[in-house]
């Protein structure tokens, strides 16, 4: 933003700015523009006030709670009574039938701290990249304000009205089915990483993705892997897993489950559809969903699902592990 | 000896209950709706990839009410939530409701808790947990942008409901609808 951006405006056009100005979300050399502006003009500086006022009225009236002993027991012995294996959800937490998951493309990740079970995210990590024009964006979105709230790009739009309306599993499943036409339909994108290996497969996936998806070999059952591919679907990066059987393609895809999904998430169950002329398999394991698209017959499908959910070389296989 | 679950997500049980408790205004609901949000954390944390653990069990804790609460609203919204109905000038032409008549009653958490749901939930975030706009919008899933104006009609709202008893000066812009 230039110097004159701030001093061009309005008292009006400026009004919009004072919340985030408070709330420190304005960068600096606007931040410094208000400020000039609000020590000359007693009308926005009394509007800032209305607004300081209402923030200290706020968190004096909504204090930051303790929860009760009683809550910390309960809490502690629900977690404690069986943590090695996932619990069973009291009922009304059921989860619906129908699972819906919201695309996620501008809120990938929680933002960075170091954990005891992650390596910190490098600053190439898509939510680092992701951040800074997203910051900018706000930036020049609270530019132009004044005129209404106008948000962002086209794309930001279409995913808040999208996120509005609850896109869900069916939408994911679209995505799926999509994605796998694509990887037929230009060979040189089947995969990225071509090897029959799963030892070279996985380990491709390393720095490209936050999680480490699970390769198994399944070549002894007639399934032969054919390699890896970098997807992007629900509004994350995914790892595509592809298979062969016969002259048929089988697309593997693999990421964390969505703890912020409407209805949370965990299927373990495989759910199972038809699409366009494709089979479609998804199912929930180890902290990761999972779809599979294949044009082959259902039961070899099915067959090719077991196997994955339960690899015939255990030892061999590596489980899932968050990075 | 905690487990790494334990160790990560425990901690923050005093903010899960706060801002369920906020969400759901209801004491035993926000006590159940806690436990279960601490369940279904334990399923998902072998998928946490690290980060700040106590937005993404928030981001939890939040679904858990917001599933709670549909389940038990019995006229139901059938719609989903649309920014543009909840517009700053929509707002302001719209009366409010009764019980804003009575400025002098009405405290600022009866008006923040009379909120609809996602302006309650950005107010809370930002005001009570401190998060930022983009730490809001992973929480609530939506673009920094949507939490902007969430946000700023939300405070409209609660600025047109309660100016005189949070403001010196108490007179109304002149231009009112403009802010
Ligand atoms: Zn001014």
């Amino acid at each position: 933003m230039t110097s004159d951006a701030i001093a061009a405006m309005t008292c009006d056009q400026l009004a919009p700015m004072l919340d985030p100005f408070l709330d420190g979300e304005l960068d600096a050399a606007t931040r410094r523009q208000l400020a000039e502006h609000l020590e000359r003009c007693p009308r926005c500086a009394d509007r800032l006030a209305r607004s300081r006022a209402l923030g200290v009225a706020i968190r004096e009236q909504c204090p930051a709670l303790s929860a009760p002993d009683d809550l910390r027991r309960r809490v502690q012995a629900a977690i404690r009574q069986d943590p090695s294996t996932a619990p069973s959800l009291s009922p009304s937490v059921a989860l619906p039938a129908a699972p819906s998951s919201t695309p996620r493309a501008a809120l990938d990740d929680p933002p960075t701290l170091p954990h005891p079970r992650s390596r910190q995210r490098s600053a190439s990590t898509p939510w680092a990249r992701r951040a800074v024009p997203w910051l900018a964006a706000a930036t020049v979105l609270l530019a132009v304000g004044g005129g209404g709230w106008t948000l962002g790009t086209a794309h930001e739009r279409a995913l808040a009205s999208g996120a509005a309306r609850g896109i869900g599993a069916d939408a994911v499943r679209d995505a799926v089915v999509a994605s796998h036409l694509r990887s037929l339909e230009a060979t040189n994108h089947l995969v990225d990483v071509v090897s029959s290996d799963r030892h070279t497969v996985k380990p491709w996936f390393d720095g490209k993705l936050d999680f480490s998806p699970t390769v198994v070999d399944l070549a002894g059952d007639g399934f032969r892997l054919i390699g890896g591919r970098l997807d992007y679907l629900a509004g994350r990066p995914v790892a595509a897993l592809v298979y062969g059987r016969g002259r048929h393609v089988i697309n593997l895809f693999v990421w964390p489950i969505d703890p912020g999904s409407a209805d949370g998430g965990a299927h373990a169950a495989v759910t199972g559809t038809a699409m366009r002329g494709y089979n479609v398999r998804q199912w929930d394991a180890g902290g990761m969903t999972h779809w599979a698209v294949s044009d082959v017959a259902a039961p070899d499908l099915d067959a090719f699902v077991r196997l994955v959910r339960q690899p015939p070389v255990s030892p061999a296989t590596s489980a899932p592990e968050p990075r | 000896m905690p487990t790494a679950f334990e160790a990560a997500v425990l901690p923050h049980l005093d903010a899960a209950y706060t801002l369920a408790r906020y969400l759901l205004r209801d004491d035993e609901d926000a006590r159940d709706a806690v436990q279960d949000a601490y369940l279904r954390a334990l399923r998902y944390f072998p998928g946490f990839r690290g980060g700040d653990a106590r937005a993404w069990l928030l981001t939890i804790v939040r679904n858990t009410c917001r599933t709670r609460r549909r389940r038990e609203r019995v006229t139901a919204r059938t719609a989903p939530f649309d920014d543009d109905l909840h517009s700053p000038i929509e707002s302001d032409a719209a009366p409010l409701p009764p019980a804003y008549d009575h400025i002098g009653d009405v405290s600022v958490r009866d008006a923040v808790e009379r909120l609809p749901e996602e302006f309650r939930e950005v107010v809370l975030l930002r005001e009570v947990h401190g998060y930022s706009y983009r730490e809001i919008g992973e929480i609530v899933r939506v673009p920094v942008g949507t939490v902007m104006s969430r946000l700023s009609r939300a405070r409209q709202r609660l600025r047109d409901a309660l100016a005189p008893s949070v403001t010196p000066t108490a007179s109304r812009d002149p231009d009112g609808a403009a802010v």
